[in-house]
């Protein structure tokens, strides 16, 4: 069977220039060409005709559709290939193409197109799916004035599925270059066309899109927006050109600088197209032009991670690939951590190795970071070099980077790995001229033929190496041998100025600005062949170009040589050229000779050009910091503020293990940034912004597998760091103010190992004066013998005594907050479940271990199980050792709680033998007595506390117990032995002592109450409060209440409420309060009308239901009571449950089916009934008790 | 932090005792319930800084009283001074019209109207009372008085009003008069320094400071350094401090004090680049070790300067 026929149809205008490169493309492909002329005015007719077209010249209607179909109408083959002038089809591709013929079931193809952009040349391209090839059929026809198609024509025909994608076949367009859009007018062709369309027909959705396209390329940004926003209104996104609309339009608010809303238009749009990688590209190039760069780095890594966007998206090359790492190094480069960006640069070469340019880019940022030798150590240890192309690029890298000695070690590599050719000659030419091998130099420079590329460079080294023998014969002869070009002028001047031959020709600006690097290479060479006489002789032909002196005085600094640097840099700085590299050598060289004003105006000369350098703000900063030391070192004493001011003070790593901590990571890291050099967070599983928040502070991140382990996941954190000392922090710690400066001065003693830091473990609802202080060893040098050990309450001390001795850690004066016992916190965390898992399991593993019965004990004791608490504490007492004191503690609550009185207090007696200045014990004996009724014993305990005052800090103590706290027990103590006076002092000696802690005034009102008129405690209490203050007026709202003065409690609150301005939550509390004082009094409307005041945000909503619930059974309101309960299921299901339960048993008289939770059920039926009873309401309480009886039966 | 007079500790403790006492004679004399017992209840609130309290029993006074009675003049005094710590403005200046209707030398009550517009934001008012402070000079004998509320207090005031009418040119007149009454004073050395900022380049701050005033001893050095600090302009501080140590290159205390106003230019520099550029670790660890190099410069600085007297107010 013969092989079907194709056509190539195109339609032309002027394409004379383009037509030859289409139509040679498709030699041998196509078996007629048919060129419809539109009106072209150049030979593009003569052009077609010679390459056997037919061509036919059709008068332009302003319809390219008319024009397409006329061409179609003239084709005879079996097969319809569209092209146009500006079009070439990839020859590579033919034999696939023709395959594609042969397919009986399809009627037309998709091919790809890769439309080259950029200004003149290609610099980027973009890639799209186009309908280019069909079967000649009368009924596939286009339609569309401008942008035509012929899809829905073939559609119509032959349904969906006879159309294929063959994404394979590719046809390159040069039409999108900029100078052919300008050429041809195309955009106000276009337009034209567009509006004529608009008019003529009812616009559709490309329409509209294309509109919005040409406006957006005639910079009429407002217009693109609206025709966009129509595009987009009902739109089909399964069309083809919605996904490429998206990037324009957010181009479009791009250019019209609202680059946020785009970001966010295209964070949107990610969901329709999730697999469309340019959106993720565009969201990261616009964060990085909004300086957003973590969330750049972070989009750009999607990018490379997703790969380039399937083909039926228009897709711009790299993005997942060379793009995509350029635009991350850079990031990297702009925040100033160019390590990261060396890193970058390797995983794209590791990604792409035949790509050199990420090579030499390392290459250029580690030099001036790291050095010559680490740089290549680097290059050794990630690189295998194996090939001689590979070494000879280095050694080329190394040369022009100045290094002629480390690209000679290369060159040596490439000669053992056989390198030969040009190249190599003109490389190694190179390497041994400026290393001063010079008969070397020659033998291989001479090898390189004229006719080589490499031959320029080859003829350059050699007159270079003429001049450096001082051949001025050889260097003379050679020259006029040489092909005309302005380089030769270049080399005859500086030939003239360096044999002083008098025929100098000075250049033009206009022959001299070309030839700048051409002229600094010259000079950098002499100077790297040590020859700077020489260079001083040529240097009177730069004198005249600002741009000559910076690079020439760049030249001059890196070679080392900062008269001429100073003298040629600040030349062109003075004459209003330079750039940030230029500035930062010039600075350096003023402060080196502490010529700090000059170098300020260096500085902020240059930053009001260029702001955007993050390198010139930090090193006019650095000045100052140079000159505040040099000020420093001439003055005795100041050596510790020195090192601590250079960087060669001891470095410090904060090492964290994170999960979850979004809120309170930044109030840490907040604390401490200061005071550390690097940050390790060890994230064990975060599923918040933990993550993101810690890079913010530019913390290196680790993920590490939770093994339910914390000491393994500490010590991977301390693997990571590479500070000499460790700081251990957890995310719900901070340090208090001041305390930074603290740390900093403890690095310098010497013979010490570590620090004990005080803990204040704050516990109850906020923080204050409710804490218990421990000691922790938080601070240790970075030693692999110090590693933390056990599973849960990790501890690091040990390791160090053992190793280096009791002596070697010491207690230090420096406080850490912590507020992970705060019960907000405890309840957020679920911490006692997690930890009692955990170290249920580790003493399961290693039952002997006493330090983890200890723990144990600690949780179970924090759960209430005293018994089992008491006994892994008997377990793990061991005399002597540093938690030892806190494990009796504890044992005496246990017995205390089990009301085992006498062996607490005989433990007590015991133990204060060990521990004689440890006032928490003596509490704990005040407390026991107080449970025995031996209230002069506790009275003598408590004053006993007092006496002895807070615990030392080497103590795991609570806070208060040698001062509030025991002011306020004496009271009591005293109160029930009837010493009401002394009671009362010792009450407001607790307030005064801590004015947060409210119980004493409580007790101080109950008891004042019991033998005072109301009138005279309301006149005590509030002396002892600063008044006027709404807090101050709800609490004496709440301690009136408890004395049962209710009308004395709504006074206060009618006080209260005007103070409290805008605050909800204030408002909701004192219409709860109201609500019960009403209640108490017995008017219950009055009552539920304050309760029903409390809003749904309050953390009083849910009681206040239960109040109205209960109100209005008291009432007889059984149908309000009903509404209310399906607030509180909405609220708290499992009280709205309850309150179900109770509701249905009310109303049925026995009790209802279903109750999940009996223990809680029982629990707020006893509330319940106490409410009532306050209340006098005893026959509902007693249908309740009847409810809470059959529970318990 | 009260702003317009402090009661001191031992005056608070004094205050309670008293208020024991008063409501105790009120109760023994309730008929005769005099203007002067009203009036010292109201006086001892405002010494324990319970402004309102004090508010409730001067105004019945204020409402009681005549022009004669002994205590006219302090009432008045006292009774705008609570109001503006309420931040009752309006009630103040009407509270202070009426005194100074009655009592139109007592300057007092021009400078605490002049406070009251200037909280009102109405500068040429305020403007006008503090000028007044001045043509009056310091209230006569026998009036409660603040020393400075017919000079450099009202200056200073003044300046501070135009400063916030961005009047900078005039600000710095009323600051430099200020210190001419009083060199040292902090507040006023921070306002002209704030000022001349706005106005000046730092080589013409320095002309202007060194045309009116003479800065000789560290306690003035360290108070003109502070206070171009405060005013965000570290490099003219540098300047002021460098050249008193070009001056006497062996006095370690201006060599601190230099190296100090080094360090807050760095830490002017990093501040203003890390609002420029987000997300740049490398700001951050330059910033590393700068507060607290600060916080050992100003300890090593204070315990050589001070010998020990506090130097300026850092």
């Amino acid at each position: 069977m013969d092989s079907p026929r194709i056509s190539l149809c195109m339609i032309v205008k002027d394409e004379a220039e383009n037509l030859p490169r289409c139509l040679e493309s498709v030699a041998g492909l196509v078996d007629e060409i048919i060129v419809v002329d539109t009106g072209s005015q150049d030979n593009t007719v003569e052009i077609a005709e010679k390459y056997g077209a037919r061509v036919s010249i059709f008068p332009w209607t302003n319809s390219f559709s008319e024009a397409r179909n006329c061409s179609l109408e003239l084709a005879t083959g079996d097969w319809i290939l569209i092209l146009d002038g500006d079009d070439e089809l990839f020859r590579e591709d033919i034999p696939n193409l023709k395959q594609l013929l042969t397919v009986p079931e399809v009627e037309a193809y998709f091919l790809q197109t890769v439309n080259e952009m950029g200004i003149n040349d290609a610099e980027t391209s973009l890639t799209n799916l186009t309908m280019r090839l069909f079967r000649n059929r009368p009924h596939y026809r286009y339609t569309g004035r401008i942008h035509e198609g012929i899809i829905s024509s073939i559609m119509e025909a032959a349904g969906r599925d006879a159309i294929k994608v063959a994404s394979q076949i590719r046809v390159r367009h040069y039409g999108y270059l900029k100078r052919e859009v300008d050429k041809k007018g195309k955009a106000s062709r276009n337009m034209a066309l567009l509006q004529q369309e608009l008019e003529s027909r009812q616009p559709d959705n490309f329409l509209y899109y294309n509109l919005a396209v040409e406006y957006l390329r005639a910079g009429e940004y407002n217009k693109a927006l609206e025709y966009f926003d129509l595009a987009e209104k009902n739109i089909r996104w399964e069309a083809p050109y919605a996904s490429y609309l998206i990037r324009r339009k957010a181009d479009c608010l791009a250019l019209m600088n609202k680059k946020q809303e785009a970001i966010l238009y295209l964070q949107q749009r990610t969901s329709i197209f999730p697999d469309y990688t340019d959106l993720y590209y565009q969201m990261a190039v616009l964060h990085l032009e909004l300086k957003n760069y973590g969330q750049a780095v972070q989009l750009l890594e999607r990018c490379i991670a997703m790969g380039e966007a399937p083909s039926n998206y228009a897709s711009e090359a790299g993005v997942s690939g060379d793009r995509a790492w350029l635009a991350m190094a850079d990031a990297y480069i702009k925040i100033g951590e160019k390590e990261k960006a060396v890193e970058v640069f390797r995983r794209q070469l590791i990604a792409d190795s035949t790509n050199l340019q990420p090579l030499i880019r390392i290459i250029q940022l580690l030099l001036p970071l790291k050095g010559k030798e680490e740089t290549i150590a680097y290059l050794n240890n990630f690189f295998h070099m194996a090939t001689p192309a590979a070494n000879l690029a280095l050694a080329d890298i190394f040369l022009a980077e100045g290094l002629p000695h480390q690209a000679l070690d290369f060159l040596h590599k490439a000669i053992q790995l056989k390198a030969e050719g040009d190249y190599y000659n003109a490389v190694a030419g190179e390497v041994f001229l400026l290393c001063g091998d010079l008969a070397n130099a020659k033998k291989h420079l001479s090898q390189i033929p004229a006719n080589s590329d490499h031959y320029p460079r080859s003829a350059r080294n050699l007159c270079l190496l003429y001049w450096l023998e001082s051949s001025n014969d050889k260097a003379a002869a050679f020259l006029s041998g040489w092909p005309e070009a302005p380089i030769k002028k270049l080399y005859q001047a500086c030939h003239s100025l360096i044999f002083e031959t008098n025929s100098v020709r000075a250049l033009s600006r206009e022959e001299a600005l070309p030839l700048i690097k051409a002229y600094t290479d010259l000079v950098n060479k002499l100077l790297l062949a040590n020859k700077l006489s020489l260079a001083k002789k040529i240097l009177c032909l730069g004198a005249r170009e600002p741009e000559l002196m910076l690079d020439l005085g760049k030249v001059f600094y890196r070679r080392g040589e900062e008269e001429l640097a100073l003298q040629w840099l600040g030349e062109a700085l003075a004459a209003g050229y330079g750039d940030s590299q230029g500035a930062l050598y010039l600075g350096d060289i003023y402060c080196k000779h502490q010529q700090w004003d000059k170098a300020r105006q260096v500085y902020e000369q240059v930053l009001n050009w260029q702001l955007e350098d993050v390198e010139i703000h930090l090193a006019y900063a650095r000045m100052y910091r140079q000159q505040t030391l040099s000020i420093l070192h001439s003055l005795s004493g100041t050596e510790q503020v020195c090192a601590l001011l250079q960087k060669n003070r001891p470095r410090i790593s904060l090492c964290m293990i994170v999960k979850d901590e979004a809120e309170y990571l930044p109030r840490c890291l907040n604390s401490v940034r200061e005071a550390v050099d690097e940050i390790i967070v060890v994230d064990t599983g975060s599923s918040d912004t933990t993550i993101q928040i810690a890079q913010q502070f530019g913390a290196k991140i680790y993920r590490y597998q939770w093994n339910n382990d914390f000491a393994a996941a500490r010590n991977f954190s301390l693997d990571m760091a590479t500070g000499e000392w460790l700081l251990v922090l957890d995310a719900d710690e901070e340090f208090p103010k001041g305390e930074q400066a603290k740390i900093r001065s403890l690095l310098l003693a010497q013979n010490v190992e570590g620090y004990c830091f005080q803990l204040f473990n704050y516990y109850g609802h906020e923080v204050g004066h409710d804490f218990i202080t421990d000691l922790v060893c938080r601070l240790f040098r970075n030693r692999p013998q110090y590693r933390f050990k056990r599973a849960l309450h990790e501890q690091v001390v040990d390791q160090i005594i053992g190793v280096a001795g009791e002596s070697a850690v010491k207690i230090a004066p420096v406080r850490i907050f912590h507020y992970g016992h705060l019960s907000s916190t405890i309840i957020k965390k679920n911490k006692s479940e997690r930890n009692l898992a955990i170290i249920r399991r580790a003493v399961t593993e290693d039952p002997d271990n006493r330090f983890l019965r200890y723990s144990l004990g600690v949780e179970l004791l924090n759960l209430g199980q005293y018994s089992q608490a008491l006994e892994q504490l008997k377990l793990s007492y061991t005399p002597g050792l540093n938690y030892t004191s806190d494990v009796v503690l504890k044992m005496v609550i246990c017995l205390k709680e089990l009301r085992q009185f006498e062996t607490g207090l005989q433990l007590i007696d015991n133990s204060m033998i060990d521990y004689p200045n440890f006032t928490d014990f003596l509490f704990l004996k005040g407390e026991i007595y107080m449970e025995q009724g031996n209230y002069a014993g506790a009275a003598q305990a408590f004053r006993s506390c007092l006496t002895m005052g807070e615990a030392p800090i080497y103590y795991s103590s609570t806070n208060g117990m040698g001062g509030y706290h025991a002011h306020y027990r004496l009271g009591k103590a005293l109160e029930a032995m009837g010493n009401f006076e002394q009671a009362a002092a010792s009450y407001q000696q607790a307030l005064a002592a801590n004015p947060k802690f409210h119980l004493p005034l409580y007790a101080l009102a109950g008891m004042l109450r019991r033998i005072h008129p109301v009138e005279a405690v309301k006149q005590q209490l509030e002396n002892c409060l600063s008044l006027p203050d709404v807090n101050a007026y709800l609490l004496l709202a709440d301690i009136f209440t408890g004395t049962g003065d209710y009308a004395i409690s709504l006074d206060y609150l009618k006080t209260a409420l005007p103070l409290a301005g805008e605050n909800q939550e204030i408002k909701f509390k004192a219409a709860y309060m109201e609500g019960i004082c009403q209640a108490r009094l017995g008017d219950y409307g009055a009552a539920i009308k304050a309760f029903e005041k409390v809003g749904q945000t309050s953390n009083y909503y849910l009681l206040a239901l239960s109040w109205i619930w209960l109100l209005g059974w008291v009432q007889g309101d059984t149908r309000q009571s009903q509404e209310v309960l399906e607030a509180m299921k909405l609220v708290h299901g499992n009280t709205g449950q309850i309150y179900d339960f109770v509701h249905q048993s009310l109303l049925s008289g026995k009790l209802a089916e279903s109750c999940n939770d009996m223990a809680e059920t029982r629990a707020t039926v006893e509330t319940m009934m106490q409410r009532l009873k306050a209340l006098g309401e005893s026959s509902l309480a007693i249908s309740l008790a009847a409810i809470g009886q059959n529970l318990t039966s | 932090m009260k702003k317009y007079r402090a009661p001191a500790k031992k005056a608070k403790a004094t205050a309670q005792r008293y208020l024991k006492v008063i409501p105790g004679a009120r109760d023994k004399d309730k008929e005769k319930e005099s203007l002067s017992i009203r009036y010292n209840l109201g006086l001892e609130h405002y010494h324990l800084g319970n402004y309102r309290q004090a508010i409730h029993w001067f105004e019945g006074v204020y409402h009681d009283c005549d022009r004669q009675w002994q205590y006219a003049a302090s009432l008045f005094l006292n009774y705008a001074t609570c109001l503006l710590e309420e931040k009752e403005y309006p009630a103040a200046v009407e509270v202070l019209q009426r005194g100074i209707d009655w009592f139109p030398a007592y300057t007092d009550l021009f400078y605490l109207k002049g406070l009251a517009h200037k909280s009102l934001n109405q500068p040429d008012a305020a403007m006008d009372a503090f000028n007044h402070c001045l043509k009056l000079g310091e209230s006569p004998p026998g009036y409660d008085t603040t020393e400075g509320v017919g000079s450099y207090k009202a200056c200073q005031m003044a300046g501070e009003v135009l400063e916030e009418a961005e009047a900078y040119d005039q600000a710095v007149k009323a600051y430099t008069l200020a210190l001419q009454c009083r060199p040292k004073n902090p507040q006023s050395l921070k306002g002209l320094a704030r000022s001349l900022v706005k106005t000046m380049d730092y080589d013409q701050c320095l002309a202007y400071l060194d045309r009116y005033f003479i800065f000789s001893d560290l306690h003035s050095l360290h108070g003109i350094v502070d206070a171009f600090l405060a005013a965000q302009a570290a490099e003219v501080a540098l300047m002021v401090a460098r050249r008193a140590l070009a001056q006497d290159p062996q006095d370690k205390a201006l060599a601190l004090l230099t190296a100090q106003a080094c360090l807050w230019r760095e830490r002017e520099i990093l501040h203003q680049a890390s609002h420029y550029f987000k997300e740049v670790p490398a700001i951050a660890r330059e910033q590393q070790g700068l507060v607290l190099g600060l916080q050992q410069l100003e300890e090593l600085y204070m315990s050589l300067a001070k010998g020990g007297e506090p130097v300026g107010q850092s």
